[in-house]
Order: structure tokens, then sequence, then C-alpha cells
């Protein structure tokens, strides 16, 4: 008997071409209110320290928040994305990096600020 | 090209409760595949883990000979209309119909009696029906080989169900469509093949008959 390999198509995260990107950009836009939001609320609370704290802020609770926020009431969007080839895994990813990236640089630069 | 999608060993359960136990499916292209059953058998379930964004307990895709976990992943191949509404409320017509062609055919897609008059138009101010009809639509002109739809006729005007179920028989000449819908004659008239989704299982249907004999309809409905 001749057995035959089965062979799974991979679904690993894959670079994301021009058009994905765009879609990329929209999902991430509609993320940052939430984000904005925690980032101005932590930055009133800690004033001196506004762009640290804001930073901080921006890049845990309002990550945290806007993605909670799309998992509870706009589920049904991930089709959206789904159809043009792009995973909830690839959304979510995007979300955080981005926001990390600009959350640490607000934090170098109100670190930055306060000290010169 | 003609196309073949085969799901085969689909199980899943929620809460202890078997939903779907060794499904096995085929669709061709030019094949319109009408799923049928009761509220809770397992419908859409089944469409989404054939669409990869549900994961399943078990299951085994093959699109034309190669095996996929979640097919969607891979452009061209398939394409699903969930129940709700998948648009983003705050873009236009326009600039959806543009992403999703990626801007090719923009303007011949949008040359449409009822989508010209509302190009202009945010998604979040579209009725219920011409909401679906713009998904449907957009589905239909992708290039993926196969669409699922999920209760397509769901909240349309009989009017607007007739242009759908006829450019979804148009369109089947180059895709394998599968669709259900809890308007049964809705579906029998646009399919050509049947299946009944009953007690976890497949049952094809060959006539109304049939879907007496699974408890879907009574005997007076067939009056």
């Amino acid at each position: 008997m001749k057995l035959s390999v089965i062979q799974v198509q991979p679904t690993l995260m894959t670079i994301p071409d021009k058009k994905q990107l765009k879609l990329l950009a929209i999902f991430y836009k509609s993320t940052l209110l939430f984000s904005i939001a925690c980032g101005v609320m932590l930055g009133a609370l800690n004033f001196p320290l506004f762009f640290v704290a804001f930073g901080f802020g921006f890049l845990s609770a309002g990550t945290v928040v806007s993605l909670l926020y799309k998992e509870m009431s706009k589920q049904h969007e991930y089709y959206f994305y789904y159809n043009k080839g792009i995973s909830k895994q690839t959304l979510i990813l995007t979300c955080i990096l981005t926001n990390l990236v600009i959350g640490i640089l607000l934090i170098i630069i109100g670190s930055y600020a306060k000290h010169s | 090209m003609q196309s073949i999608l085969e799901i085969d060993s689909v199980m899943q359960s929620f809460d202890g409760r078997k939903i779907l136990s060794d499904i096995y499916l085929k669709c061709e292209t030019g094949d319109i595949l009408g799923i049928l059953g009761r509220n809770g058998s397992g419908k859409s379930t089944l469409l989404k883990i054939l669409f990869g964004a549900m994961k399943g307990d078990h299951k085994f895709i093959r699109i034309d000979g190669e095996v996929y976990a979640k097919p969607f992943k891979t452009p061209g191949l398939v394409c699903y209309l969930p129940q709700h509404s998948f648009l983003l409320g705050h873009l236009s017509v326009t600039t959806t119909v543009a992403l999703y062609l990626d801007g090719i055919g923009v303007d011949a897609f949008l040359d449409d009696e009822l989508l010209g008059k509302l190009r202009d138009n945010k998604i979040n101010s579209l009725s219920g029906g011409e909401s679906r009809y713009l998904e449907i639509k957009l589905l239909l002109n992708m290039p993926s080989k196969f669409v699922l739809l999920d209760e397509p006729f769901n909240g349309v005007a009989p009017v607007m169900i007739d242009q759908l179920k006829a450019m979804i028989t148009h369109h089947s000449a180059t895709k394998g469509i599968i669709l259900t819908d809890h308007d049964y004659n809705n579906v029998l008239d646009v399919a050509n093949r049947y299946c009944l989704v009953y007690d976890g299982g497949i049952k094809h249907i060959e006539t109304k008959n049939d879907l007496v004999r699974w408890q879907y309809l009574t005997v007076n409905s067939l009056d």
C-alpha cells in the first residue's frame, strides 16, 4: 500500500503587501481613540510627567482597552479583514507593536524634556 | 478552471454538546450548494470552520488538492459573508469598493441602479438590505474560487432578493458557492445542490420529501 504525505499549507504570519498595509492602517486608526483617551487620562493624573504618563497609558491600558472594545462590540468587523487575507493575529500584533513604538518614543521624549 | 473544495471529518462541540460530527462536504466550480437546517443546527459554525475563522475540534479542508488549516489566509481561495454586516461603518461605499476590489473596476461595479445612488454615502447610513446587497456583490466580484454566504437574503426586500439570486447564479459559472438561509424557498430556488444539517451530520437532499423525512418541513408545508 502506498501512503502519501499530506502537506498542510502554512498559516504563519506573512509580510503584508501594500494593499494589506492600507487595511492594517484602517484597523489601527480605528483603535486610536481609546489609546489616546487612556494616554490623556493617565497623563492628566500625572501632569508634571504628562508625556511619560501619556506614553505609558497609550501603550498599556490604551492598547488593552481598544482591543477589548473591538472584541466585545465590533467582532463582526474582523471579517472585513479576513476576506482580504488578514488574520486577527496580524491585526492585534500590528496594534500592539505600533502602540509600543509610539508609546516608548513618547516616554523617551518626555523623559528627555524633563531632564533638559 | 474547475476547482474543488472538500471539507471532511469536521467535529465541533460546545459545552460537551456535539454540534457537528464527521461532516463531509464537496463543492465544485458551478455548484450552488444550499445548506438547510434548523436554528442552532450548526450551519453557520460549519461555514466559519470552512472559511478558517473558527478552528473546530477537528477538520480537514482541501482545495484543489492542497490542504489548508485557514483557507482565508491564502488570497483568492475563499471569502465569507457572515450573518451580521462586516463592512466598516465609517467608510464610504466608494472607498469600501476600491479597497475590496484593489481599485480595479470600481466605476463598473458602482454602475448599478442601487449602488450608483449610494456611492458617496457612508456604510453606516445604508439600510440593512442595501448593506447586504453591497456585501454580496463585493464578495461575488472578488477573485476567489469559493464564496460562502451565511443568510444572504436576511433583511433584504423581495425585489432585491431576485437580483441577488440572479447575481449568484451568474457568478456560479466561475465559482463554487455555498449558502444557507432560513427561508428554505429561496435556497431551493437558487441552489442546484442541497443538503441538510441534521443531528450533527449532513443529509443529502434530492426532493422536498427528504426535508419532511428529516423533520425540517412538515407534510402540510409541501402544499
